[in-house]
């Protein structure tokens, strides 16, 4: 089963992501949240993750931070990331894309936006929607 | 077209837009109106912009409309299980979400943007500077109010 983790400041945006994902990740998977960074490395620190999904503003550790924390770890350095920002433009994508991110996609994402991703990472078949 | 124009075009996109991604509802731009038109007590979400100026956008509507949103947004909900908290935080996350699509719409591609984290804000100010945009949504009414370096 996939584990994966959600980390942004607002519930309300956990609980959205987390609607968009359990509509296009057609395996069963797991899901943990977090409220920052730091929240998603204690995670790991208990059971690994197959995705993070982050936010890139927060408290305590920002989405960026957390993104570097992960691609410079030996042992979590293979887990994909994905960024879900309302702070997306051209030149911060590719800012992110540098420090490793699997795909950055602007607020508000949608199940049609989101299916590509997965889809090339998980394998999933993409069924119009 | 003029500055104020062009602000208006991107408030009205970037407010449509997220309504209708998050909340699945249309917002109207509506003329320029009175504080008094968001009810007796409105409640609000403010987010600062860093960069590449100074500002602020902060959102208004009354506490009805908030409601509405947020069961919208989580589905799940209905008016009695709806705590304070999670209407505060939907709002915040639409102010949050709506000053974004705004900067992205601003901001020239080879340049990047910050945000503030997003702070709740009681009554809206009745004498200000500020440009002040009034949407009509579904029955209720909401205002989005820029400061600062939005409006130079």
């Amino acid at each position: 089963m996939k584990h994966i983790i959600i980390a942004d400041d607002s519930s309300t945006a956990r609980m959205f992501i987390r609607r968009c994902l359990e509509i296009v990740v057609s395996q069963e998977a797991e899901y943990s949240e977090a409220e920052n960074g730091q929240g998603v490395l204690d995670i790991l620190e208990k059971r690994p993750a197959d995705l993070i999904v982050t936010d890139l503003n927060m408290p305590v550790m920002n989405g960026a931070d957390l993104l570097k924390r992960i691609k410079s770890s030996p042992k979590k350095h293979y887990i994909p990331v994905i960024v879900i920002t309302s702070a997306a433009n051209p030149e911060k994508e590719q800012e992110l894309e540098q420090l490793g991110a699997l795909a950055i996609l602007g607020k508000p994402i949608s199940p049609a936006v989101v299916m590509p991703v997965i889809s090339d990472l998980f394998g999933e078949e993409e069924e119009p929607l | 077209m003029s500055l104020i124009a062009d602000l208006k075009e991107n408030v009205y996109e970037a407010v449509a837009e997220t309504l209708e991604s998050m909340v699945f509802m249309e917002a109207l731009l509506d003329e320029p109106g009175d504080p008094e038109s968001l009810g007796p007590s409105p409640i609000g979400s403010c987010i600062a912009v860093n960069k590449p100026f100074e500002g602020r956008a902060t959102l208004f509507m009354s506490i009805e409309l908030a409601q509405e949103l947020t069961m919208n947004i989580l589905g799940a909900y209905d008016e009695e299980t709806l705590s304070d908290a999670i209407v505060r935080d939907a709002l915040a996350e639409l102010i949050n979400t709506i000053a974004g699509r705004l900067m992205a719409k601003l901001t020239p591609e080879d340049q990047t943007f910050e945000l503030g984290l997003p702070e709740p804000v009681e009554g809206i100010p009745r004498e200000t500077d500020a440009i002040i945009f009034y949407f009509d949504v579904d029955e209720g009414r909401m205002a989005l109010m820029t400061e600062g370096g939005f409006n130079v």
